[in-house]
């Protein structure tokens, strides 16, 4: 009973966690709606008022936006941590940031860009970065994890060059205003309406990915064993990676690119669990989707990009992980 | 018994063959020490066989069957690789390290069932690790790592186990004690093992026969049990210049000294 006490708590603490704050949220917003009334919206009333116009077209997409998106930064972030045994890999790491961001300005810049061109573009840039990291690797014919991170960094700084190309081009006006505040990221121009397509991709993948959870912790005992234990760990790196980027970038075209919640939100799951087997990964979508609504509240208050909060978020989790690493928390090798 | 594993002019390396034309054959039953000095192609072999490598050339044969046709899930229920090298990522439990050693035959989506914690647990009780089931695999020292993976490969199941080094981290007890309990489960005769050794006088004690690497060709074949002191003292002395093998002469084994 010992063994699983931990995890029934931090599954509960977790639990509790990001549903307080998606409850909390939606009591937040330059719209003011009183306890009372969202009550009566809640149960059916208020149909066709203002008010329940901007609850269920605004307030209530943009909490399970939220929660949809840092559940797949946060999940995407524990799979990455594991298969690449690095404790500082990331959905970044790939490039489908960057990538998507370079899309995304794409669309603004050539197109003047609808929300869906928009939304289109980042994806599929998102999509081609990992498509490129992938035929880097292969090409150097070194499968190694180290070689998925360099290889990365190259497509990141690729499409970081495209992104100043563009802001350059860019109208100082409008468009470059627009890239700026698409590269850190915001929910406030979330309506009901963006909200299926990425809602599916998350639940699509997540299901695989925990249906999964077997070959990403073989992968995290390295290529030699994994493969004495007749998993082909080149095969199922790129599933999983493919899996992995097809949510991000899903949910990175809606939001724009919100920084380290893939990175932080693993390491305070693995924090409260201790271990990373058992529930590990969902509590990483759990607690990844707290850090988004957390960092969404101040947002939204003062207007301002998800990023420079989630960066305020990271900066004592990354300190507190500076902290271990002295006690080898994380191997030899990490 | 019958052949369990069967090599046919084996070429296997990274950039240039290392391991170069070897052939031989192991049954059922049979505990095979492989020796030979640093970067005499020992490790590339045990890799060259369960084709690991991509410059290979030549046949391996489990009960008849060549590996090369074989998926990897396939050739791991037929090989178990202990490699040198096992990185163990902070958070696994001893627990999770094994089931994950029957990977092989529940594949990727399965959860372990009751049957693997039974197997699990055999195998913990096996290696005398049964009170580390719940701690972190990465938090234990290097030696009682080494019996966690020698306890998955045993709850992998394979007839052909192909150990290197397995015990470069364990202490003087244990070591004996691993030979012991591998011996017990090679006695049924359903599997042989195949054992990279870097102590003459272990491998003299405890193998029943032994091949000799050098740079990465099959030199000499050695039976304790059977071959005469003397070739055993020049096919050893040979391999490793200036070592010494006695006889004890009461149970007659055979010891090494250096002069």
């Amino acid at each position: 009973m010992k063994k699983r006490g931990r995890d029934w708590a931090a599954a509960a603490a977790c639990l509790l966690l990001a549903g307080g704050l998606g409850t909390v949220s939606l009591f937040v917003g330059s719209f003011p709606l009183s306890l009372s009334q969202i009550g009566s919206i809640l149960t059916g009333g208020m149909e066709g008022t203002l008010e329940a116009q901007v609850f269920w077209q605004l307030r209530f997409p943009r909490m399970c936006m939220g929660l949809l998106a840092g559940w797949a930064l946060g999940l995407a972030g524990g799979v990455y941590q594991t298969v690449f045994r690095n404790p500082l890999a990331s959905p970044d790491l790939t490039g489908v940031a960057s990538g998507a961001s370079l899309g995304a300005a794409c669309a603004i810049v050539l197109g003047a860009g609808t929300r869906l061109e928009i939304m289109g573009g980042s994806f599929l840039m998102g999509m081609a970065a990992l498509a490129l990291v992938l035929l880097l690797v292969g090409a150097a014919r070194l499968e190694r994890t180290g070689s998925y991170i360099l290889a990365g960094v190259i497509v990141s700084s690729l499409a970081e060059a495209g992104l100043m190309t563009l802001k350059v081009m860019a109208d100082p006006e409008r468009e470059l205003a627009a890239i700026e505040v698409w590269t850190m990221g915001s929910l406030s121009a979330m309506t009901a309406d963006k909200l299926p397509l990425p809602a599916a991709a998350v639940v699509l993948c997540t299901v695989a990915l925990l249906l999964l959870r077997r070959p990403i912790l073989m992968l995290s005992l390295g290529d030699e064993q994994a493969r004495s234990l007749g998993l082909d760990p080149v095969f199922w790196r790129g599933v999983l990676l493919t899996l992995t980027t097809l949510m991000v970038a899903a949910v990175v075209s809606v939001l724009g690119a919100v920084a380290f919640v893939g990175l932080i939100a693993p390491h305070i799951a693995r924090l409260l669990l201790g271990r990373r087997g058992g529930p590990y990964l969902p509590l990483c979508g759990l607690v990844g989707g707290a850090v988004l609504l957390c960092a969404d509240l101040p947002a939204r208050v003062y207007t301002l990009p998800l990023s420079i909060f989630t960066v305020l978020l990271a900066v004592p989790v990354l300190a507190a992980l500076l902290w271990r690493r002295k006690e080898g928390a994380y191997g030899d090798d990490a | 018994m019958g052949t369990m594993l069967e090599v046919r002019n084996l070429w296997a390396g990274y950039t240039d063959f290392v391991v170069r034309d070897l052939s031989f054959a192991v049954a059922g039953g049979e505990l095979v020490g492989i020796l030979g000095r640093n970067g005499s192609g020992k490790s590339t072999l045990l890799r060259g066989l369960t084709c690991g490598l991509r410059r290979r050339r030549g046949q391996v044969l489990v009960r008849g069957e060549d590996c090369a046709a074989l998926s990897p899930r396939q050739r791991a229920r037929r090989m178990a690789l202990l490699p040198q090298h096992t990185p163990s990522s902070p958070g696994l439990r001893v627990e999770e390290v094994l089931e994950l050693g029957r990977y092989p035959w529940e594949g990727p989506l399965r959860p372990p069932g009751s049957q693997t914690r039974e197997l699990v647990r055999r195998a913990a009780e096996q290696f005398g690790i049964e009170g580390l089931l719940y701690r972190d695999c990465a938090a234990l020292s290097q030696g009682q790592r080494q019996l966690v993976q020698l306890a998955r490969v045993a709850v992998q199941g394979a007839p052909v186990l192909l150990l290197d080094e397995p015990n470069s981290a364990l202490d003087f007890p244990n070591t004996h004690q691993f030979f012991r309990t591998l011996t017990g489960l090679l006695a049924g005769g359903e599997r042989c093992a195949l054992v990279v050794l870097h102590d003459p006088a272990l491998a003299l004690r405890w193998c029943g026969r032994l091949l000799l690497l050098e740079e990465g060709r099959l030199v000499g074949e050695l039976r304790p049990g059977e071959t005469g002191l003397h070739a055993v003292q020049s096919a050893l002395g040979r391999l490793y210049p200036g070592l010494q093998v006695r006889q004890d002469r009461e149970s007659g084994r055979l010891f090494c000294a250096m002069e």
